[in-house]
């Protein structure tokens, strides 16, 4: 995830799967073995970037350049480790020759737009990102682009007059080619055409049901967990199903579940297969959808949400780290976001609107942090802890892990056993570390080598369960700050409390 | 927070806003995340580097690198003093008190009305021990702003310190009265409770400071200290802790090395008027060392006997509770009765575990990871000792008795005087 951040600034669109110091262990571990694999060198270097730990980063490009002189990825690593050394002529030197000689590598186009830009020189910035496009699409950087106030039409315009193609929506192909970029994802956000003449303008975003896809899973689509499920629906399915038995008992249907419990552990899967559960519309927000960098904006975009999620009731608003968006305001103090959270709080009031048909859901692992004044009736009045997966859902996540993996003899069931406590990123864990180990092999071998239980069980007990510094901060809070009885759940989950 | 993190330089990225409402709400490892997004689009933003690097401070993970980056924005910006404040406090956070003095001197020296910078030397000061400085520090800081927390709350750790218990009263009232939220401020009303003896009120500020920041480890370690104090050997040890909290590190070895020579005179000057006298100093001086040492041990016993307050309990401190503050109980009691029936491998299995405790206390309750392996190897030594006594005792015609013995006595010595002097422990 990081080094997609960091991407902004490389132009580097290829995905790495590395979001961690641990990743860079592992990945030490993989090249002492085999230390002259140029992948592997590649990603460690990357890792090395991502870390800015550049001295390193510099020696592995270079170990690359004396095993393959002529790679293009190391010799543009080099470039940017020079630049972030502070280094610009020389790196700016470096990627100009690498362009030269190879004119049709697109990633040292947008890095050298990306330099000049930061050189202020726009116009060549400019034009290198536009060569950079021509050549690929897959190099495309929205956030670039908005630094240098290119607009998607015409950076279509400017690539079909270069590459004389067809014409097509740049937007389209650009989700095709990233389905697990939603509409309204980052890059979508600060991209802004309205933006481009008036700096100082005051963008604000439209939003509307096309924005906001509606879940394709549904309880059937999570093994296990059949307590947590069983609470969710009393809680919040059968009441929104039976709306009408609910008012006959001057109910009113609504108001807000939150969802708390460690990371990894499923609860953005489980709120989205609630709202498949229910036929009603469904609109997932993340942090950044909500924030804007003008000073009453978000307020704006988190009331034009709620008015749309009111006008296509019965619906479904679900906030993810919901802690970021209704942050407790003793830790704001004289903050600007005070502001966003006394808004939030009105809206689920439905101070000025009726919320009738508009549930909320919340989830976070971070439940401390949220104000307390969200825990009063009518706003998350009903609180889930969802634990980590129970051993029946652990063996579902292995069997779906294990899917197109070379695995000798699965046992899914005692990988399952052997894993308490593990969330499904700590499977997850399990699975790319015994495949990196296997990997590791299989090059030395020169032939495949598949994975087995007895592998993975030796890996899973290498794995420190996520889940654990959650708990222990968890288990802080239950037993200093549990005057409501919020964190009970915790409590009799960890066995001190009956 | 915004006033240690400097003048903001409003760039207008959404990453550093994001950044600084993730950092403002305590999700550290996320905003650390959206400066690096923000430092990736404008590396050598010296403002950036230096909120990267406050935020790194106050992140587990990457508290060792904030450092580095911080020494990138001071060689950026020099003349900025807020680079140096930043980096002072990273430094007293890293344990660099002195460094961290002269970094905040060069924040003051390029703006002598700073209220921060003078915050940062009272916290450097305090990180120093020096109580008094550490005092007029922030009594400065607050005089150019009466509103800054941070030094209000050096202000009344460096008054606790130093033992002034009325101001420190007077000074903690109008803290809690201006802002009764703050757990720091609990916090430290707590301590000066625990200092005057009034146990319950202790407890009350220590476990308000937790509920408004339950992983507030220092006030958990509060709450721990009145729970112990329920026994008389820990509430006299509490009182020579805060007795020897007053005085500088140097009166501290001065006072140690004094009554050392006090005792030796002592016994010397008795030893041929009457040697049960002499012998009388020499085991009260030894049961004082013991005590220091153990007190808090056996104080934690007792809290694991109260099925609520051992909640409060960590793994390591059970264990040390059991292994320490038991053996200490355990060869207490062998002692006394060997004395009583006469019985010398009573006394030696007695001494041996004595001998255990003090080792294993230096390595469970260290934080050094060299001394936890040195301390520890002595702890395993005495403990190998102690079973070669038990097994000398129960296989006839092994004699093993006064080997142990001395290897068990000549370890306690080591590690007392290892230990007087602080050699590899932190805590």
């Amino acid at each position: 995830m990081i080094w997609a951040q960091l991407s902004v600034f490389t132009g580097d669109s290829r995905v790495y799967t590395l979001d961690s110091m641990s990743d860079m262990e592992s990945l030490r571990r993989a090249l002492a073995e085999s230390p002259e694999n140029v992948p592997l060198l590649q990603l460690y270097a990357q890792a090395c970037v991502e870390a800015f730990s550049l001295s390193e980063a510099r020696e592995t490009f270079e170990r690359i350049l004396n095993i393959q002189p002529h790679s293009s990825e190391a010799r543009l690593g080099v470039a940017k480790v020079l630049y972030f050394e502070g280094k610009t002529s020389e790196a700016a030197i470096r990627a100009e020759t690498l362009v030269k000689e190879k004119p049709d590598f697109a990633p040292a186009f947008v890095f050298l737009s990306r330099l000049y830009l930061s050189e202020n020189n726009k116009a060549l910035a400019e034009d290198f990102y536009e060569r950079a496009i021509a050549l690929s699409k897959q190099v495309a950087d929205s956030a670039l682009e908005k630094e240098l106030g290119l607009s998607r039409e015409r950076m279509e315009k400017g690539e079909n007059e270069k590459s004389g193609d067809q014409r097509h929506l740049f937007g389209s192909e650009w989700k095709e080619e990233d389905p697990d970029s939603p509409p309204g994802s980052e890059d979508d956000y600060f991209f802004d055409d309205d933006d481009d003449e008036d700096p100082f303008s005051n963008p604000q975003r439209d939003f509307s049901l096309a924005d906001f896809e509606r879940p394709k899973v549904s309880f059937a689509d999570v093994g296990g967990m059949e307590d947590l499920k069983e609470e969710i629906r009393m809680k919040v399915l059968y009441p929104m199903q039976n709306q009408e038995l609910f008012k006959a008992y001057g109910k009113t249907v609504g108001g807000g579940v939150l969802l708390y419990g460690p990371p990894g552990c499923g609860k953005t899967l489980i709120s989205r297969a609630a709202a498949g559960e229910i036929d009603a519309n469904f609109f997932s927000l993340g942090l950044h959808q909500v924030l804007d960098m003008y000073i009453g904006n978000s307020e704006k975009n988190l009331h034009q949400i709620f008015q749309l999620a009111r006008e296509k009731a019965p619906s479904v608003i679900f906030f993810d780290e919901v802690d970021a968006l209704a942050a407790d305001r003793k830790d704001l103090k004289q903050s600007a976001g005070r502001t966003l959270i006394n808004q939030f709080l009105s809206e689920m009031d439905g101070t000025d609107s009726n919320n009738e048909g508009v549930l909320v859901i919340g989830a976070t692992n971070a439940p401390w942090h949220i104000d307390p004044a969200f825990r009063r009736p009518g706003r998350f009045d009903r609180i889930i802890f969802v634990p980590p997966p129970d051993e029946v859902a652990r063996e579902s996540i292995v069997q779906v892990m294990a899917k197109d993996k070379p695995i000798n003899d699965l046992d899914a069931r005692m990988l399952a056993k052997k894993t308490k406590h593990f969330s499904g990123a700590d499977l997850k864990a399990i699975f790319d570390q015994g495949a990196e180990e296997a990997l590791t092999l299989a090059m030395k071998e020169g032939r495949i080598v598949p994975m087995n239980t007895k592998a993975l069980v030796k890996v899973a007990k290498s794995i420190v369960p996520s889940s654990k510094p959650w708990f222990e901060s968890a288990k802080n809070y239950a037993m200093y700050a549990n005057q409501s009885g919020f964190y009970d759940d915790v409590l009799s989950f960890l066995g001190i409390k009956k | 927070m915004s006033s240690v993190q400097g003048q903001q330089g409003d760039t207008g990225e959404p990453d550093v806003r994001r950044a600084e409402h993730l950092e403002q709400i305590g999700r550290t490892e996320d905003a650390l995340s959206a400066y690096r997004a923000a430092l990736a689009i404008d590396p050598k933003n010296a403002d950036l580097l230096r909120r990267f690097a406050h935020c790194q401070m106050r992140s587990e993970k990457e508290a060792e690198h904030a450092l580095g980056t911080i020494d990138q924005a001071v060689a950026l910006v020099p003349n900025d003093p807020y680079n140096h404040v930043v980096r002072s406090l990273v430094l007293a956070d890293q344990r660099k008190p002195k460094l961290a003095v002269a970094a905040a001197e060069e924040a003051i020296a390029l703006e002598p009305e700073l209220s921060i910078g003078h915050t940062a030397l009272a916290n450097a000061y305090l990180k120093r021990q020096s109580w008094h400085a550490a005092e007029v520090s922030a009594k400065k800081a607050l005089s150019l702003d009466p509103d800054e927390e941070m030094s209000a709350n050096i202000l009344a750790h460096a008054l606790f310190c130093q033992g002034k218990q009325v101001e420190n009263q007077v000074h903690i009232s109008g803290l809690l009265h201006q802002d009764p939220e703050d757990p720091y401020t609990h916090y430290v009303a707590g301590l000066a409770a625990l200092q005057a003896e009034k146990y319950q009120k202790a407890e009350e500020h220590f476990l308000e400071a937790l509920r408004l920041n339950p992983n507030f480890d220092a006030a958990r370690e509060g709450l721990l200290n009145t729970f112990r104090a329920r026994s008389f050997v820990y509430r006299s040890y509490l009182r020579y802790a805060f007795f020897m909290t007053r005085l500088t590190s140097g009166q501290r070895y001065g006072l140690i090395i004094g009554l050392l020579l006090a005792v030796q005179l002592l016994k010397g000057a008795f030893r041929n008027v009457s040697p049960g006298i002499s012998t009388g100093i020499g085991v009260v001086y030894m049961l004082f060392v013991l005590w220091t040492f153990v007190a808090r041990s056996v104080g934690s016993l007792i809290v694991l006997g109260d099925h609520k307050a051992r909640r409060a309990l960590r793994f390591m401190e059970r264990l040390d509770a059991v292994v320490v503050g038991g053996g200490v109980v355990v060869g207490l009691v062998l002692l006394l009765a060997g004395f009583v029936l006469g019985q010398s491998p009573l006394i030696a299995l007695g001494g041996g575990c004595i001998c255990m405790a003090v080792p294993v206390v230096m390595a469970l309750t260290n934080e050094h990871p060299k001394g936890k392996f040195l301390y520890g190897l002595l702890g395993l030594i005495n403990v190998i000792a102690l079973s070669a006594m038990v097994v000398g005792l129960v296989v006839p015609g092994l004699d093993l008795m006064d080997s142990a013995r001395t290897a068990g006595f000549l370890t306690l010595i080591v590690t007392t005087w290892l230990a007087v002097f602080g050699v590899l422990y932190r805590n």
